[in-house]
Parts: C-alpha cells; structure tokens; sequence
C-alpha cells in the first residue's frame, strides 16, 4: 500500500523531472549531450589529485558546475557513504570523513532541505567508529541507522537479469537525490570495491546478491534507481586485504578523487586508476561491463570530456 | 524514611532496567555494569567483598538490602499492590530454609544456573529483558515508524524474541505475582537465597524495628501493613530475620509502641522480642524447636551428601557441552558453566546479537537458560568487549580490547560441497569479506559462467572463532562455513603488522 505510493509519487517526480529536462533540452539546443554530461558544464568526469579530500571536492565539484547542478533548493538528498566497517579512515575501508563532511555542507549550501547518510553496515559500530555519523551530524545532516528491517519496503528491478527484485530503505525511494560517495579499495570477491558495489549498502538481503550471482545483482542494482552524483574517495586506497583490510594491508595514500554523474564512468576511472596504483584483483572485475551492457552509463573513458585537475 | 525507602528503591530499579535495554550505547559500559555488581548473588562469585559487605550492613541495620537494592523486590511491591492486609505468618525452619540451602549448594556446587532460578537478581535480569523483547523494543520500531511519517528517523532495532528468557520469566513471574498476592513478600522468606543469607546477621541486627512491649496494644495496626508478615502484634513480636525494612510499619503505629533503633536497648526488650510470652506457647516452642533443629540437621546433611554426586554430574555436563561456543574471557565452557547465573544482561546488551540463552539442547539441563553463541544469529564483534565488562558474577572476566581481539574460542571449518560457490558455479567470498582477523585467504579454483571462482582458504591459527563467517555465509540451511567451538580457550597467532603502519605516500598521475 504505502509502496503504491511511493511509487507513485517518484514516478510523478521523475516524470516531472523528465518533463523538465526535455524541455531545457529544447529551450538550450546548444547542448546535445544532455543525458550524460552535466548541465552547466562542458565536463562528464572531473578526477582530482593532489589535495585533502575536502579541498578536492570544492575543486572537483566546481569544475562540473557547482554543487547546484545536481541538488536543487527544497531537495531530499540521501547519501551513501562507505561505512561499512569499524576502521579508521586511514585503512581505507570506508569513505573519509572529511569528504562526507564538505559533500553534506555543500548540499545544503545548494538550498537541500535536509540530508540524510545511509549505510547497511556489517556492523553497527561502524556509523560510530568510522568517524562518518560525526562528519554527517557536525555538518547539519543526520547518519541513520539502517539496520533493522522495518523501514525497507519491496522494490522491482525492471530489466533486472540475477536480481530482479529487492528491498531498500525507504529513505532510497523518498529521495529526491542519491548521492553516492563510495571509497576505491580492493575487495576479495569483486577485485574492486566503488561506486556500483557501494549501493549493496541500500538493501536488506545482501546474502540474496552472494547467492545469485553477486556481479551481476551489483549490476542490476542500478536499473533500479541510479545516484544523480557519483563521488569516488580515492585518498586512502587499500590495496589488499579488502574489503575489510587487516592489520598488514597496503594503503596507498593516492589523494585522489573522481566526481561524475555517470556510475559506470566512476568505476571505470577507479578502476583504471586501481590498476596503475598496483591494487590487487583488478584483473577480475566483471560488473563494469555487465552495468554498461544494461545500459546504465558508459565505460569508455576514452569518449568523455574529463576535468584533470590538481588542486 | 518510608518516602526515603521508595525514592531509592525505584531509582535503584529504573536504572537497573535501563541497564538491560539492548539500545544502550555500547560505551561506556560503566554506570549500567556498576548496578548489577552490588547485586548479592552475582557477588558471591565476582566481588565476594560487596556479598561480605551487603551480610555487614545487614548485621547493622537489617535487611534494608531487600528493600532498596534488590530489584525484584520492587517487582514483587507492584505484584502485591497497595492496601493489602497482611497478616503474621508462621514459618518453619524447613519452609525458609529448605529451598534457599538447596538453591545456594547449587551454586556453589557448580550448577549455579539453576541456582538462578531463585536468585532475585538473575530473575529481574531475564524479566527485564523480557519486557524488553516483548514491549520496548516493540513500542520503539512503532516510535519509529510514526515519527518516520514526521520525517525523523530514530534508531530502530531489530525485535528479538528469546523464547528460553520469556519462558522462565513469565513462569517466575507468575509464580512471584501469586506468591505476593498470598502473602507480600512471601518469597523473600520461603524460596529466596540472599533472603535467606540476609536473614542470619538480620536475626541480631544492630539496630531494627521494634516493640515496645509495655506501650503496645496489640491493636494489629502495624501487623496489617506488614508485608513481610513478621509482625505478631498478638505476641508483640516482631521478626527482624524476616523483616525487610521497608518501614511501612514506621509511622502507623498510635501508641509511639513501634520504632526504629537500637534493637536491644533493655533486656527486657531483648527478651521479649527473642521469646515472647505468648499464651502459654513455650514448652511448645522449645519442643519445636528440637523438631525443626533435627529437620534441619537431616536436611542439611542430605544436602552435603548429595552436593558430591551433583558435582560429579555437573563436571559430566560440561565435557558433554565441549562443542559448545562461550564467550572470550569465560576461558571455555566448564569454567563458564560453573559462574553464570544467567541473568541475561550480556544477551540483552550483545551488539552482535551472537549470544543467545541455551534450552537443553547446548548444556542439558545443568546450563538451561546460559547463553551460547549462535553464528546462525550473529557473530562476536571484533571491536566489541561489552560482555565482558557487563557481567557481574564473573562467568565472563574483563579482557583488554587487544587481548580479546587475540582469545581463540573456536576455529573455522569450509565444507566445500556446501558452498554457493561450488553448488552455483558463482563468485561469492561473503565469508572472506568479513574476517575481522584475516584468518581468510580466497583461494582461485577456476573460472565459472560468470567469472572467477574463489573459495575461502581458512589459515587456522589467525583464527579467533568469532562466527563471523558462519553468520554471512549466504548458503541456507546447513552452512558452508562453520565455527567449531575450542574448549578451554586458547589464543591466537595475529598477523604481523606493516613495518610503516602510515599508508604509503605514492605520487601516481591519473590513469586516463
């Protein structure tokens, strides 16, 4: 019942928001690759380097427009951090805190209403330990605690191949944008963990992924509901003993950051920058293309205007 | 002093209760763990100087204990409602006795989880978490829920029903309201251990309520608000031994006949309160009090008899239970079994929802109602220690963070003809993802339809046995990977850390 009307009210939104987009497309003929490059920008990809993860955002984000490209004033913003595990930032299992700090700051400068963190995490001291429920609250936004069941509701995956329905957080379904903030590292069972392995954090079952051919339901996540903002945290990237870490994992301190409305483009980047920076396992990634070939974005970096920036 | 009593009683409680509700923070632990350890039947195995202490200010003042610190005496208040008439009771050494001896040689025989059955603490703990599980947590996911539509999120928790806990408790409880409705506090005085302990130095306490015999009219007004029923107005007695000190008789008293002071101030006084006149009872008395010397004698000596034979079955128990999962700092399941009382403060507090209350099938009957750990409900936190701060009784001792981290309490096993892996032909690595110890390594089998096959490759002597794995391991039913319990409990190997713990400084160029 209360799905029905969600569903309802996001699909009146999205058709509104479709609306408005075909309509700005028109008004502004001049730009014709309305869909995957940012408006208001002449760049799909900004990667950044050099700098801490705030300063690299406020660079990053700029080159792409600002912040009020992508969060309208009166917006319902969810973020997904990498909060996973009960690390420090400096193992690199989870997303800085300072990066999650600016993004909800900037959120807000860009008239959010409110904005919310979201993580279903392996364990609940991870909000805590990981140092993202403070960055989120110090910054005005709230952390939730996802992890019981009560407030997920049943959602269809059209076009799903493994996964074809699941359940998320209702907070998922009520925003008005998804802003994922995942943090590059390796990962035992997908050789790399980003953007589209972040959004495993949004459902219930995870297990139903490990059981059903888990690159292909991280894959299909996406045809679902695909984030209107993909920041990749590359400052600290651990490159073995993900996704996790151990006590005698490699952390690369890369300083690195990639911003881009296009999911795929994210992973394809970290990926390519996990391979060059030696991270182990990115050999055997296989959700990359299986995202592409459901049509979520585009893989090849080659035909995207990127901001190379260093801060 | 009656005001007084029930302030502090009901503060006492409530900040017991809060103790036990499973949303607490995690840390500190301090405040809520302090509370349960000025508990006298937990004490006797952890803090044996705050038992000594509590038997100490009984001796001065009385069984104040049963009317301010023990928190099923509030429940009992509530059970027994307001304006009852009570009225004296006559009691014989064997039915106060009988059942508190044979409750407290459970305890120190080795069997202390029956033992519990009867200790007030461990039976407030588990109808504390009952009422937890049943309403609390309930009543939040409801809180929750409404205030979502309010576009407030509060942190939930997932509703638990531990049907071991809510079992006994609503059987304690029920035996605990029909007792209280017969005669108040008639537990305290018939079934209770502490009461029964509490009642020796209360006998001669210092200072007590008393009767002044040559003001006294036998009116019954203070034997009627009695709840204790140790108040034989006829006699002009009053039994400071079964007296809890709840001063309820403080202020009703019209003839300034009834106080509280000194007890032995004349000896007439003494006299009188010891061995009252009463109508022609004496020779009787002093016949029954042969009586009941001998029945004790033989009571008592039944139980020494039998105390070895228990023992025994109690040690047979625990080599039955060797596969059976504890917590770090138990140091395994005999000496686990042999201190918990199990109130269930661990269980209602566990953040990684792993401990869980035993029914038969884990310990038999010598450990029903002990927590275990099940790794098919949860897994021991790698950055968790609150159990072993929590427990009072001392089943589960203090361990530092970083030697927790280090206590071997079982060990994982891979059966590979059960893993989604082999039986799918699909990368999983659930299990490998999730070791907090790195005792893990995924090792390539092969390439699948759907990409390379990894399975787990388990290096034994990382491992800490905290279940992790068997928790997230996706395969229904049966599981692929399983936590083996190590009885007693060992320690160990840690991986070596990185010569520069600081991450590598490395000044790479975009890769595009």
């Amino acid at each position: 019942m209360a799905n029905n009307d969600i569903s309802r009210r996001e699909f009146l939104k999205r058709s509104g928001a479709i609306a408005a987009g075909i309509g700005a497309g028109l008004m502004l003929p001049g730009r014709s690759r309305l869909f995957a490059q940012s408006p208001g920008s002449a760049y799909q990809l900004a990667a950044i380097r050099n700098g801490e993860p705030d300063m690299m955002f406020d660079r990053g984000i700029r080159a792409l427009g600002g912040m009020e490209q992508f969060v309208s004033a009166g917006d319902i913003v969810v973020l997904k951090p990498n909060a996973s595990f009960n690390t420090p930032p400096e193992w690199g299992a989870t997303t800085h805190p300072k990066l999650v700090k600016r993004v909800v700051e900037h959120c807000f400068e860009a008239g959010a209403r409110r904005v919310y963190a979201i993580d279903h995490v392996l364990t609940s001291s991870a909000y805590r330990d990981s140092g993202i429920k403070r960055a989120v609250e110090d910054a005005g936004g709230s952390m939730v605690s996802i992890q019981s069941n009560s407030a997920y509701g049943k959602v269809t995956v059209p076009g799903g191949i493994s996964l074809k329905q699941t359940e998320v957080h209702e907070l998922v379904a009520e925003a008005d944008k998804l802003i994922n903030i995942p943090v590059l590292k390796n990962h035992g069972s997908t050789g790399i963990s980003c953007a589209l392995k972040n959004l495993m954090g949004l459902v219930w079952d995870r297990n139903y992924y490990h059981r059903n051919n888990l690159d292909q339901c991280i894959a299909d996540f996406p045809l679902y509901r695909k984030p209107d903002l993909n920041i990749v945290d590359a400052y600290y990237v651990m490159a073995d003993g993900g996704p996790r870490g151990r006590i005698d994992s490699r952390v690369l301190n890369a300083k690195m950051q990639f911003i881009t409305p296009d999911i795929v483009s994210a992973d394809a980047a970290a990926l390519a920058q996990a391979t060059q920076l030696g991270v182990r396992g990115t050999g055997g990634v296989g959700f990359i293309g299986r995202a592409e070939d459901n049509g979520l974005g585009i893989g090849d970096l080659g035909s995207l205007d990127i901001a190379r920036l260093s801060v | 002093m009656r005001i007084l009593r029930r302030v502090i009683q009901w503060t006492f409680f409530l900040a017991f209760c809060v103790g036990f509700l499973s949303f607490m923070p995690e840390e500190p632990a301090g405040l809520f763990a302090f509370l349960p350890r000025l508990q006298f039947f937990p004490a006797i195995g952890r803090f044996p100087i705050i038992a000594l202490a509590v038997l100490a200010v009984t001796f001065l003042f009385g069984r104040i204990y049963c009317s301010t610190l023990c928190p099923l005496a509030t429940v009992q208040d509530v059970f027994a409602g307001r304006n009852r008439r009570y009225t004296w009771r006559r009691l014989n050494l064997l039915m106060r006795y009988l059942v508190p001896a044979a409750a407290l040689a459970a305890l120190f025989a080795g069997v202390p989880a029956l033992a519990s059955l009867l200790d007030p603490y461990s039976m407030s703990g588990r109808i504390v978490s009952s009422i937890n599980e049943l309403i609390i947590l309930p009543f939040v996911d409801l809180l929750g829920l409404g205030l979502r539509q309010f576009n407030l999120y509060i942190t939930v928790y997932p509703i638990q029903f531990r049907w071991v806990t809510i079992t006994v408790s609503l059987v304690t409880a029920a035996l605990l309201f029909v007792l209280s409705r017969i005669g108040g506090r008639l537990y305290c005085n018939t079934l209770c251990p502490v009461g029964a302990l509490l009642s020796v130095p209360a006998r001669w306490t210092l200072f007590g309520h008393r009767i002044h015999q040559g003001r006294c009219t036998s009116c019954g007004a203070c034997e009627r608000v009695c709840k204790a029923e140790a108040i034989d107005s006829a006699a002009k007695l009053l039994d400071t031994s079964k007296c809890v000190s709840c001063f309820d008789c403080n202020d009703v008293c019209n003839f300034d006949a009834l106080s509280y002071g000194l007890k032995y101030r004349s000896t007439e006084e003494s006299r009188a309160s010891d061995t009252p006149p009463t109508k022609a009872a004496s020779p009787e008395r002093s016949d029954k009090g042969r009586r009941d010397f001998l029945k004790k004698a033989s009571a008592g000596s039944l139980l020494l008899l039998g105390l070895p034979a228990v023992a025994r079955a109690a040690r047979d128990a625990a080599t039955s239970a060797a596969g059976v999962s504890v917590p770090p700092g138990s140091g395994g399941v005999a000496g686990f079994l042999s201190k918990c009382i199990s109130c269930s403060l661990c269980v209602s507090r566990c953040p990684g929802n792993v401990l869980q209350p035993a029914a038969f099938s884990q310990y038999g009957l010598r450990g029903f109602g002990v927590p275990f750990m099940d790794f098919n409900r949860g897994s021991c936190e790698y950055e968790c220690r609150l159990c072993t701060q929590l427990c009072p009784s001392g089943a589960i001792r203090p361990l530092e963070l970083d030697v927790k981290k280090r206590v071997k309490i079982g060990e994982a096993r891979f059966i590979r003809r059960l893993c989604v892996v082999e039986t799918e032909q699909t990368s999983c690595g659930a299990c490998g993802e999730i070791c907090p110890s790195g005792a893990i390594d995924m090792i390539h089998i092969g390439d699948g339809p759907d990409g390379a096959l990894e399975i787990p490759e388990i290096n034994t002597s990382l491992c800490i046995g905290c279940g992790a794995c068997q928790f997230v391991c996706p395969v229904l039913g049966e599981k692929a990977i399983v936590v083996d319990a190590l009885n007693p409990h060992g320690t160990a190997e840690v991986r070596e850390e990185r010569p520069d713990t600081e991450p590598e400084e490395v000044d790479n160029d975009f890769a595009f």
